[in-house]
């Protein structure tokens, strides 16, 4: 049977409790097409064929025998190999990782969808511990774009994004410390939440900046996001950042009803920068007219600091990941890769009073974009500030100068979506972000959901892999 | 004098680097080295920029007590239950 690569979780569900498909036959087309896909666009570290050959056939036993976990039950799932799973060595596409760190375990969030029923198709590729760039010499696959493998796939959940765009899995999971998942949402042209600071537990994930890092959900659609939230959110007494704040069920918030909805739109900024695509300008703006369209009240506004807000970020990030890392530096410097020994570097660069001001920054402009919120059920910026590069054009050098419209809101610890908001002349994807209130994911999801009921890029595939 | 300025600037660069590679016990090649040094002065302009925001004298006493967790577990409020963090 043909199963259309842009197939969501959604329609997954309901086909696979009406009949019409079984978890057998869509987990073989996905493992089928990852297999040989998986030279050319480096989605995957490891796939793990036969488990989840096994886990789909166990799903379709008890669809027979009548059990129903849930809309995940038989799905097949991308794991950004940071994120422990037993049967597997997580490598953070790394030589410097022991092969025994997860101690054949399941991360917290890998186990809560195992027990939903999901099926894993394999490891997905990451930069190199979320934080270097691609590095053929530290033998992994190298990440490509599926609209163009000239371009960045975006970074560091690059193989869930690829797997998701490219019809490789129907879904899964990245991370996001100063926009791991929006990044590859808004590159490879389908949806990612980044959550609350603590919304979903990290135990069991290999830390980058234990301050700043969250797993979310990536997918084609909001709703799909939202089917994997429902699992996924929650508190684990093994992380000691999980939040105890209590869980919505984020799929039925998904009502369309926006109507009244104030929408605030910060233009200075983001979307005024040198950098900026005039085209990603026109296309989050006829996005935001749609929302307006559907009843939501727009207004433009102005939040203070927000390139401050981004190297605050930046500071954190290296220093917390050198501190991890400072070690292994020092007594394994030529296992990392070379983009990544570098990054690192950066943390010793900074001084201790250096990462106090950003400490006390975080904190004065957390408060401030709290306060925002309180006028405002979300704010929409664009995701980058331009469809996905060159990959040869991007280096540490231009990651230091270009701007960043995602660590703002990783800073401060806020639920931001990534969804795709049109294409460039080009055909590449571009993308928006909503961003909401602690812990509004339902609201952030809520408002996506909407404008993917009257958009259809979300559902676009790319040409090479239609 | 921009002649003059730029060398200057290198050889802090250069120095700096030297001194925190050393402090952190790392020894990188010379190539690695030199692209640390030309990374340095965006680096430091990044976090010295973070020095000239005012009024950061309003954030709680102690300066860097920032807890996310519970900042965010209660709702985006400080520990004093104020949404928009002390006057």
């Amino acid at each position: 049977m043909s199963i259309p690569r842009n197939l969501t979780i959604a329609d997954a569900a309901r086909q696979l409790r009406d009949g019409s498909l079984t978890s057998l036959d869509l987990t073989t087309t996905i493992l089928d097409r990852a297999i040989r896909a998986n030279e050319s666009l480096g989605a995957y570290v490891e796939i793990t064929a036969d488990t989840a050959l096994e886990q789909a056939a166990a799903a379709d036993a008890a669809f027979k025998a009548g059990t129903d976990l849930g809309p995940l039950q038989g799905v097949p799932l991308a794991i950004k190999d940071i994120i422990a799973m037993r049967g597997t060595h997580t490598t953070a596409n790394s030589r410097v990782l022991s092969s025994d760190w997860s101690g054949n375990a399941d991360a917290a969030v890998v186990r809560r969808l195992r027990e939903a029923g999901a099926v894993v198709v394999g490891k997905s590729t990451t930069y190199e511990f979320a934080i270097g760039l691609p590095d053929g010499e530290t033998g992994f696959l190298i990440p490509h774009n599926p609209w163009d493998p000239s371009r960045t796939a975006g970074g560091s959940s690059s193989g869930t994004g690829i797997a998701v765009a490219a019809g490789l899995a129907l879904g899964g999971l990245g991370t996001d410390t100063a926009g791991s998942i929006r990044a590859p949402a808004s590159a490879n042209g389908h949806t990612g939440l980044k959550v609350t600071y603590g919304r979903v537990p990290t135990s069991g994930v290999v830390p980058l900046a234990p301050s700043l890092d969250t797993v979310g959900p990536m997918a084609r659609s909001a709703r799909d996001c939202a089917l994997l939230l429902d699992v996924m959110a929650g508190h684990d007494p093994a992380d000691p950042n999980a939040s105890r704040h209590p869980v919505d069920t984020y799929s039925t918030a998904l009502d369309g009803d926006i109507d009244g909805l104030k929408i605030g739109v910060p233009m200075p900024y983001f979307f005024d920068h040198d950098y900026m695509d005039p085209e990603v300008r026109t296309a989050v703006l006829t996005c935001i007219g749609q929302l307006e369209d559907l009843g939501a009240v727009v207004s433009r506004t102005e939040l203070r600091c927000p390139g401050l807000a981004s190297d605050a970020n930046m500071i954190l990030l290296v220093a917390e990941a050198f501190a991890y890392h400072r070690n292994d530096l020092v007594h394994r410097w030529t296992d990392y890769g070379r983009p990544t020994r570098l990054h690192l570097c950066h943390g010793a660069i900074y001084n201790a009073a250096d990462l106090v001001q950003a400490v006390r920054f975080r904190h004065r402009f957390s408060t401030a974009a709290a306060a925002l919120l309180t006028d405002y059920d979300v704010l929409i910026t664009p995701t980058t500030p331009h469809a996905a590069p060159v990959a040869s054009d991007v280096d540490a050098s231009e990651r230091l100068r270009a701007p960043s419209y995602m660590a703002q809101w990783s800073l401060a610890g806020l639920p931001a979506i990534a969804i795709p908001a049109g294409f460039d002349t080009s055909g590449l994807p571009l993308s928006l972000q909503i961003i909401g209130r602690p812990f509004a994911e339902a609201t952030v999801l809520k408002v996506a959901d909407a404008l993917q009921s009257v958009t259809d890029y979300h559902l676009a595939t790319p040409p090479l892999f239609a | 004098m921009p002649r003059r300025g730029g060398r200057v600037a290198a050889l802090d660069a250069s120095a700096a680097i030297d001194t925190m590679l050393a402090a952190a016990r790392l020894n990188p090649s010379r190539a690695e080295r030199a692209i640390l040094i030309a990374a340095y002065d965006t680096l430091r302009a990044k976090a010295d920029a973070l020095y000239s925001v005012g009024h950061l004298s309003d954030v709680i006493a102690g300066g860097s007590g920032f807890d996310p967790a519970s900042f965010y577990q209660n709702g985006g409020r400080d520990r004093r239950g104020s949404v928009t963090g002390p006057a």
